[in-house]
C-alpha cells in the first residue's frame, strides 16, 4: 500500500454512490416511460421526438391510454443526467473491477486513459442521439 | 462419576462406542511431490475432539510426516487457521463432532503452501505492516509519562483488539486475493484499532485516514462480509472499514461548509 | 499471492482466488450479494454500450431507419425475454445498491443477511409485476 496521496479515490468513490442513488430514480423513470407507459415495441422516431423535444409522454400499453405533459426542460434534464450518470457509474464500476486485478497491474495507466476516452466517446454518442430527436437541431441538420 | 457414565452408556449405546472420523487432508511435501494431493485418514474420536487434536493424532499414530502449524491449542495464538469443510476456521476451535464427514482439511486458500497445511505468511505480515500498526502519538503526554486512554475510548476498540493475526479473514476476502495492494480485512481492522485511539492525536488520525484512503485502500471493500463470518474472535472488519470510509467521506464533504 | 517469498512455496493458482465449484455451494449471503451485484453491474454496463450503439442509428442513419431497426428488434421474442432479464438486473442492482449505500453510512450492518434476502424478495416481486409490460 503506497502512502502516496491520491484523494481523488475518495471523491470518485463518493460519486459512484451518489450517481448510484440518482440512477435508481432516473433509470426507474426511464424504464417506466419506455417500457411501462409507451411499451418498447411502440417506440418510433416520432414519439421519441415528442418526448425529447416537447416532454410529451404518450402511450397505449398495458396500463391503457396514458398521456403525460412534462415540462420539456425537465424531461431533457432527466435524459442528459441519465446519460452522464449511467456512463460514469457503469464505466467507473468496470474500471474498478479491472484495477483490482493484479494481473493487469502493468496496464493501470493505460486502462485509466482508455476508460476516460471511451466514456467521453459514449457521452458524445449519447448527446448526438439526444440531438437527433431534438427538433430545432434536427430540422437544420437532417441529412435528407 | 462411574454411575453417570454407566447411565449414559445405557441411554445412548451408539455414542458410547468408539466413534471414528474420516479426514481428507491436503498433502504437499516439496521434496517429494510435484503436485499436492489429498490423503484420507480414519481416526478414533473422543468427546470434545477438535480438528487440531485429530491432526495431531494422525501425526502421532499414522503419518509422522504430516505438518501442521500450531502452538497454544486454545484459539489464542492464531497459528492454526485452516480451510476446514470450505470455511476458514481455527483447527483448535472446531469440534470434529460438528462437522460433516469426511472432513476436508486444507491450508488457507489464496496463500502459497510451504508444506502440507503450512502456508507462507510473509505476504500477510507485509499487509499488516502497510497500515503502520504501532502507536504514533503526535504530542507529549498531557499528564505524567504515560498516555492515558479513557475507558469510553477504549470501548471502541474492545473487539478489534482481540485480533490474533490468524489470516482467516484475509484468506476469505476476494478483493484481497485479486489485489495485492489492498491491505485486506485484518490489516484494516488493525488500522481501525489505531484510528480510533484518541491518544494519538488529531494530526495522526488525519494522516492515518489519508493513508488508508488511497485508491487501493478502504474503498476496495465490497462488503462481502466473508471476513466477519469467518473471524474466530467475532471481530467485524467490515464494520470497521465502513466506519473509516464513512468518516473519510464526511471529512471531504466538510470542505463545502 | 506475492512474488517475493522468503522460502520456496507452492502457488495453488488462480482457482484459489476465484473459489472452486464445491466451495460455491457454501458461500454466505454476503458473498452471493457481491457476486450478483458484480454480475448485474457488468450486464448493465455492457447493455449501456450496446444501447447507445443501437440508438445511435437515429443520428447516423436517420429517423426512418431508427424506427425500422427498433421495431425489428422488438419483434424478436428473444429480445423481449432478454429485456426482462435486463429489468431484473436493474432492479436487483438498484435494491442491493441501496443496501450497500446503507452499509457505507454504517446502517444495517448487523442485519446484512436479512437485507440481502429482502432485496432478492423485492426484486422477484417487482420483476414479476413487470413481466406483462415486456411480453404483451
Amino acid at each position: 500500500m503506497s502512502t502516496k496521496k491520491s484523494n481523488t479515490a475518495g471523491w470518485n468513490w463518493f460519486l459512484q454512490r451518489a450517481t448510484g442513488v440518482a440512477l435508481v430514480v432516473l433509470l426507474g423513470f426511464h424504464f417506466a416511460v419506455e417500457h411501462f407507459i409507451v411499451g418498447a415495441h411502440h417506440i418510433t422516431a416520432e414519439n421519441t421526438v415528442e418526448r425529447i423535444t416537447y416532454g410529451v409522454i404518450e402511450g397505449d400499453h398495458v396500463l391503457g391510454q396514458i398521456s403525460i405533459n412534462m415540462p420539456a426542460f425537465l424531461y431533457q434534464a432527466t435524459a442528459i443526467l441519465l446519460l452522464a450518470f449511467s456512463i460514469y457509474h457503469g464505466m467507473y464500476g468496470v474500471y474498478n473491477i479491472l484495477m483490482e486485478q493484479d494481473g493487469l497491474k502493468k496496464y493501470r495507466a493505460q486502462l485509466k486513459y482508455f476508460f476516460i476516452v471511451f466514456s467521453i466517446v459514449l457521452f458524445i454518442q449519447g448527446i448526438l442521439i439526444f440531438l437527433a430527436f431534438f427538433e430545432p437541431f434536427w430540422e437544420i441538420y437532417d441529412p435528407r | 462419576m462411574a454411575t453417570t457414565q454407566e447411565t449414559q452408556k445405557t441411554e445412548t449405546p451408539a455414542a458410547a462406542e468408539a466413534e471414528t472420523a474420516t479426514l481428507d487432508v491436503f498433502r504437499y511435501i516439496p521434496e517429494e511431490d510435484d503436485k499436492p494431493h489429498t490423503e484420507t485418514y480414519e481416526i478414533e474420536t473422543f468427546e470434545g475432539m477438535t480438528v487440531l487434536d485429530a491432526l495431531i493424532k494422525i501425526r502421532d499414530e499414522q503419518d509422522p510426516s504430516l505438518t501442521v502449524r500450531h502452538s497454544c491449542r486454545m484459539a489464542r495464538c492464531g497459528s492454526d487457521a485452516l480451510y476446514i469443510n470450505g470455511t476458514q476456521r481455527l483447527a483448535c476451535n472446531t469440534q470434529v463432532s460438528e462437522l460433516k464427514q469426511p472432513i476436508d482439511v486444507e491450508p488457507l486458500p489464496r496463500f502459497d503452501v510451504i508444506r502440507d497445511l503450512v502456508v507462507e505468511m510473509s505476504e500477510f505480515y507485509n499487509r499488516m505492516e502497510s497500515v503502520e500498526p504501532w502507536f504514533q502519538p503526535d504530542h507529549e503526554p498531557e499528564t505524567g509519562d504515560e498516555y492515558l486512554q479513557s475507558p469510553e475510548n477504549r470501548k471502541n476498540i474492545d473487539t478489534v483488539l482481540d485480533c490474533i493475526w490468524c489470516a482467516a479473514c484475509t484468506s476469505s476476502c476476494s478483493p484481497a486475493a485479486s489485489d495485492s495492494d489492498f491491505p485486506g480485512p485484518a490489516a484494516l481492522a488493525k488500522a481501525y484499532r489505531f484510528y480510533k485511539d484518541e491518544r494519538e492525536g488529531e494530526e495522526t488520525r488525519r494522516r492515518r485516514l489519508e493513508m488508508l484512503e488511497n485508491s487501493h485502500g478502504i474503498y476496495r471493500c465490497h462488503t462481502q462480509f466473508n471476513c466477519t463470518e469467518v473471524c474466530p474472535k467475532n471481530i467485524s472488519p467490515t464494520e470497521a472499514i465502513m466506519e473509516m470510509s464513512r468518516d473519510a467521506i464526511k471529512e471531504k464533504l466538510r470542505f463545502w461548509r | 499471492m506475492s512474488k517475493e517469498r522468503r522460502v520456496e512455496s507452492y502457488d495453488r493458482g488462480r482457482i484459489e482466488d476465484l473459489g472452486r465449484a464445491k466451495d460455491w455451494a457454501i458461500h454466505k449471503p454476503g458473498m452471493w450479494a457481491f457476486y450478483l451485484h458484480r454480475f448485474t453491474g457488468l450486464v448493465l454496463s455492457f447493455y449501456l454500450v450496446m444501447h447507445l450503439g443501437v440508438l445511435g442509428t437515429g443520428f447516423w442513419l436517420g429517423h426512418e431507419e431508427y424506427t425500422v431497426i427498433l421495431q425489428g428488434l422488438e419483434s424478436l421474442y428473444i429480445v423481449r425475454v432478454l429485456e426482462i432479464g435486463l429489468f431484473a438486473a436493474f432492479v436487483f442492482h438498484a435494491l442491493n445498491g441501496i443496501r450497500i449505500v446503507m452499509f457505507d453510512m454504517t446502517v444495517g450492518l448487523d442485519i446484512q443477511e436479512q437485507l440481502f434476502y429482502l432485496s432478492i424478495a423485492l426484486s422477484f416481486a417487482i420483476v414479476l409485476a413487470g413481466v406483462p409490460f415486456f411480453l404483451l
